[in-house]
């Protein structure tokens, strides 16, 4: 490090700190951290706050805004209710949990694969194949519905549980994600294996892989929660209600118009954010610093 | 009371009533139509029962094929006892004739128009698609939809209220079977009222009977500034629309055309300002300009924008605020009188005229089944849509939830649009109110016109704001040429 | 095809094979889904259609395109779709990049923040910008109660062209900023431990080491996040719809919107297919500026 270059400035901050502005400073981190948390999560416990009011209650205290437009006033779990034994949600989120799970196997192993092959090993063209794949990153879904609608038609594949995940398993973003991850890994521990003689998917298998755990988890973290969301095209593949997926029967209680389902719909909200924030509280650990590194460092 | 085997007029119609009622009244039993005698009741237009294996009602077409077939219809997402209620009568259809299957697809309101634009195009689409009427001239032009005279009874078609019958029928084919509707006039908050001592609107049955726009503009003004006065800053004169996406700008056919052509006047010489005001569209429905944005057309909204400039009305959008309790007046109809009615009351409330400009003016849309022109089966399709239209089966729908009928004598039949002042104005709307301006385009007339009504009500100079979208408007209706 | 020296290693020629063969999934996957429809919308870019059935009748050549050109909307929306992406990148970067640092360092609040940062994340688009959108409302949303307690006047949070830009910014930021945080705090772990203490005992301060050793280590991740983040902002679609509908005047709409609403709207599929090709090579410009930018600076 040159050390040369150190402005006054940074010179002052590089002072050991004495022990009560550490303390301060943890303060400061955490009441920023709070702030931050107050900010991100605040409209999804709004959501989940409202879905323990009354349809009824929920109109009453929208406006003007007031404690009991977030609090519930009298709460109920009426609307849970309705959800799963008159609206038989239940079978809707069982149709999103198929097609997540669909989506997130299929994209680990098919960009894990060719990240790899991206990252690591050499053949004619790599690179351009690359740029190629990712153009597809690009392509707004709106534009090729009708056409990506007629592909999957044509394959017999419509209003099928094939037909909600195959389109979308395959993800440029999961390729870039991995081929980076693979690319961070030292060549070195490939060459040592090689020297051992290992061939290259049990490099792939063995040595690449358990290294690029955060990216892994990250990959099916947003493919989860991309499959877990989606809402254009299911609306548009899925012809039987009995298999459609939960966010469209979601919109179905939001648009009844005169008679709207708000209760329903704020506890629809909730029960499918759950799934999301609990995988995302599983595999938060392969971001947390030491846990993991000490099983591959 | 004159007895009734005097005057046979009376007497029909009268024991139709009746029998009506009854009908209503047992809406559940009927369910199971083939226990009853097949000739228990006086023919209606919307009941034949005997004539086929089950009462088909307005279906006039051949008996229906023996052979293995399945029939697909797609509709919006209703409430779960609806959806029962829908459930049942496809079972019904089912069990009368086992040969065919009947495959229902439910999709959220706001995504009908993506999803059969989609099946359109792919060039498969189910047999019966949830349509509006006011794109009838579009399915006309493309041909996207079966003529439905043909397999219905004049008296069957000729009970649709005629405002809601022509606006479906395009050069004499009836394109879309009006369904269900929810006529368009006021609702008032009569505790807002009786607090601020100020009259509200006029509680009357008769169509044009109510306010002008001026009147309800002083009225909206002095609520307003009695509401300020009394230091309330949250209830508001107008509620925020809760049609379309709600607010300013939320849906022209519904809501806000109402400011626009109550200006116009269809008695009016023909090429009168007046009379295009009215129009909204040139006779052959490609022109826009010299129609939307004549000056009676920015006059009257020059009248909606001063509503959201005063602060008559809020700004922006917010749900439910006539339910909530937060405003004096809203644009509604008999979906809220019903809800009322079933759910209870939260405050005492009273329906009114819509504001009259140079005539009366309301609007009527409905949602509207059509059956796909490329249906393999049209015959039974229509079987199918008739029966689910017919008296027993409409009476258990509006029942479970609460609109409209289309027809006049399922109208007739129900005491309660008969008694009540709220909904007996409901009815005369529906026969006087006017359909939507036809021209093929209109899905582009009005996904251009809503945000330039937006504009409009956040400040945009009317005139200025209605020449552009005219000109806008002509261009997207260039490729219907 | 001259194969370079490596192809001469015994050890790993096969690659030439095992390489091809674990692309094809993904590649397969990505022709049949992707390529081919986006083949499709291109073809159709170059053609009329029935605008009842939306289904082609001819060619017109260029005709799309020309008429897309000359409409002032589409040429709006071109620049609206360019600031978008500015202030997306602009503001998403940094903070995600400021988050991770923050998330890295154990502190008390890290989990709730981590959870509430991935739960927002993990909102649908729909549901943030119903909510978003009733926090914005004038007169009962819930930034003008907030303005009123402080006696601050109502701001026309949606109605002024300028502002609902920013609006539209921060709301899709709120949601989006996890994905690029996930990668930053992915490549965080993965800087060995040693290059700070060996910089911590060369004296270098909190600012040198995140110039000196956290950038350069993660700019690949910045190049990936950059990317997607330029993806994001170029496809920003439902926010748009649900709190604007492109409007005041159009202010709000970029190309995505504009596509939308020829398709979906106004029954032009032609202009909608030529509005979006024009938006993929705009895209495909920009990326390769980005990465080009980005490579010559690390000097990988």
């Amino acid at each position: 490090m040159a050390s040369d270059t150190l402005s006054i400035a940074d010179k002052i901050i590089a002072k050991p700190a004495p022990l009560t502005q550490i303390r301060r400073g943890t303060v400061f981190g955490a009441m920023g951290l709070l702030l931050v948390a107050v900010f991100f999560a605040f409209p999804i416990v709004w959501s989940a706050l409202s879905s323990l009011k009354s349809t009824d209650d929920i109109v009453k205290f929208r406006y003007p805004l007031t404690w009991w437009t977030f609090f519930p006033p009298f709460p109920t779990l009426e609307n849970y209710y309705a959800l799963f034994f008159q609206l038989n949600f239940q079978r809707a989120l069982l149709n999103t949990v198929i097609a997540s799970a669909g989506q997130v196997i299929i994209a680990v192993v098919t960009s894990t694969l060719a990240g790899y092959a991206f990252a690591r090993l050499r053949f004619p063209l790599r690179n351009a194949l690359f740029g190629l794949l990712l153009v597809t990153a690009f392509i707004p879904l709106e534009v090729i519905l009708v056409p990506l609608y007629e592909v999957v038609k044509g394959m017999g594949l419509v209003s099928t549980y094939p037909a909600l995940f195959l389109p979308f398993a395959c993800s440029p973003f999961g390729i870039y994600l991995m081929r980076q991850a693979f690319q961070s890994i030292p060549v070195e521990l490939d060459d040592a294996a090689r020297v051992d003689g290992a061939s290259t998917l049990k490099i792939f298998w063995r040595i690449a892989l358990p290294n690029v755990k955060p990216a892994l988890a990250t990959l099916v973290l947003i493919q989860f929660i991309w499959s877990w969301n989606a809402y254009l095209w299911p609306l548009v593949i899925i012809q039987d209600p009995s298999m459609q997926i939960a966010q469209v029967a979601i919109a179905g209680y939001k648009s009844v118009p005169n008679f709207p389902l708000d209760g329903p719909l704020f506890a629809g909200v909730t029960v499918v954010t759950i799934p999301l924030v609990a995988i995302a509280i599983i595999l938060q650990r392969y971001y947390v610093r030491g846990l993991m590194s000490s099983g591959i460092r | 009371m004159t007895k009734s085997s005097d005057l046979p007029g009376l007497k029909s119609s009268l024991s139709r009533r009746t029998v009506l009622r009854g009908i209503a009244a047992t809406a559940g039993v009927l369910a199971m139509p083939a226990i009853l005698p097949s000739r228990a009741f006086a023919a209606t237009p919307g009941s034949n029962p005997g004539k086929y294996k089950i009462d088909l009602g307005g279906y006039t077409g051949p008996e229906l094929t023996n052979a293995p077939i399945t029939l697909k219809i797609m509709r919006q997402e209703f409430p779960p006892e609806v959806n029962a209620v829908m459930q049942a009568q496809y079972d019904a259809f089912s069990a009368a004739y086992p040969n065919i299957t009947i495959q229902e697809e439910r999709v959220p309101y706001g995504d009908l128009p993506t999803k059969v634009q989609v099946y359109v195009t792919s060039g498969s689409a189910p047999d019966i698609m949830m349509g509006r009427n006011d794109f009838a001239s579009a399915y006309a032009a493309g041909q996207l939809t079966l003529p439905l005279q043909q397999f219905l009874s004049a008296d069957f078609i000729e009970d649709v209220y005629a405002p809601l019958r022509e606006s479906a029928t395009i050069d004499g084919n009836l394109v879309c079977l009006p369904w269900e509707t929810n006529p368009v006039y006021m609702a008032f908050n009569r505790d807002i009222y009786d607090k601020l001592k100020i009259t509200p609107p006029p509680e009357v049955g008769e169509f044009d009977g109510g306010w002008t726009v001026e009147q309800y503009m002083q009225n909206f003004d002095d609520v307003t500034k009695a509401l300020r006065a009394s230091g309330d800053t949250q209830t508001f004169a107008l509620a925020a629309s809760g049609y379309g996406n709600g607010g300013p700008g939320s849906n022209y056919t519904q809501l806000e055309s109402i400011w626009v052509r109550m200006m116009g006047d269809p008695k009016a010489a023909k090429d009168s300002s007046v009379y295009n005001t009215f129009m909204g569209v040139s006779e052959d429905g490609f022109t826009a300009s010299g129609y939307v944005n004549t000056p009676e057309a920015a006059a009257g909204l020059a009248n909606y924008q001063t509503v959201f400039k005063s602060g008559y009305t809020p700004t922006g959008v917010v749900p439910d605020q006539f339910r909530g309790g937060a405003a004096a007046v809203t644009f509604s109809g008999t979906g809220t009188v019903k809800r009322f009615l079933k759910t209870g009351q939260p405050f005492n409330f009273g329906m009114s005229p819509a504001p009259k400009g140079t005539i009366a003016y309301t609007t009527t849309v409905a949602d509207s089944p059509t059956i796909y022109s490329g249906t393999p089966y049209p015959a039974e399709t229509a079987a199918l849509l008739a029966f689910i239209c017919n008296d027993a089966n409409r009476f258990a729908f509006h029942d479970a939830w609460g609109s409209m009928p289309v027809r006049k004598t399922l109208v007739d039949a129900l005491p309660e649009y008969a008694s009540d002042q709220r909904l007996v104005l409901g009815t005369n709307v529906a026969d006087n109110a006017f359909g939507p301006p036809k021209s093929v385009g209109w899905f582009d007339y009005f996904s251009a016109i809503n945000p330039a009504v937006k504009d409009i009500a956040l400040g945009t100079d009317p005139q200025t704001r209605l020449n552009d979208v005219a000109t806008q408007i002509d261009g997207l209706l260039a490729k219907y040429k | 095809m001259k194969f370079p020296s490596w192809t001469g290693n015994p050890t790993r020629r096969g690659e030439l094979v095992i390489g091809p063969l674990m692309i094809l999934p993904a590649a397969l996957g990505l022709c049949i889904f992707q390529f081919w429809p986006l083949g499709v919308a291109i073809l159709n870019s170059f053609r009329a259609f029935n605008p009842f059935n939306h289904r082609p009748n001819g060619w017109v050549g260029f005709g799309n395109y020309q008429a897309v050109l000359a409409d002032p909307s589409f040429q709006s929306s071109f620049w609206v779709s360019l600031i978008y992406m500015v202030l997306m990148i602009v503001i998403i970067i940094p903070s995600a990049l400021g988050l991770a640092i923050l998330l890295d360092k154990r502190m008390p609040g890290t989990a709730l923040a981590r959870g509430a940062i991935l739960g927002a994340l993990a909102s649908s688009e729909a549901v943030a910008a119903l909510i978003w959108n009733a926090i914005y409302q004038p007169n009962s949303g819930l930034l003008d109660v907030i303005f009123q307690t402080f006696g601050l006047p109502s701001q026309p949070f949606l109605t002024d062209g300028h502002l609902a830009v920013v609006c539209i910014v921060i709301m899709t930021a709120w949601k989006d900023i996890g994905l690029p945080m996930l990668i930053f705090l992915g490549a965080l772990q993965a800087i060995p431990p040693h290059l700070f203490e060996a910089a911590s005992m060369d004296g270098a301060n909190r600012w040198n080491k995140f110039w000196r050793i956290t950038l350069p280590l993660l700019r690949p991740s910045l190049v990936l996040g950059l990317f997607m983040t330029t993806i994001a902002a170029a496809r920003l679609f439902t926010p748009i719809q649900i709190l604007t509908a492109g409007g005041p005047n159009g202010q709000t709409s970029n190309i995505a919107y504009f596509s939308y609403a020829q398709a979906f709207l106004f029954n032009s599929p032609g202009p909608a297919a030529a509005s979006v090709v024009m938006m993929l090579l705009m895209l495909v410009a920009i990326t390769i500026i980005q990465a080009r930018a980005l490579r010559s600076r690390s000097g990988i």
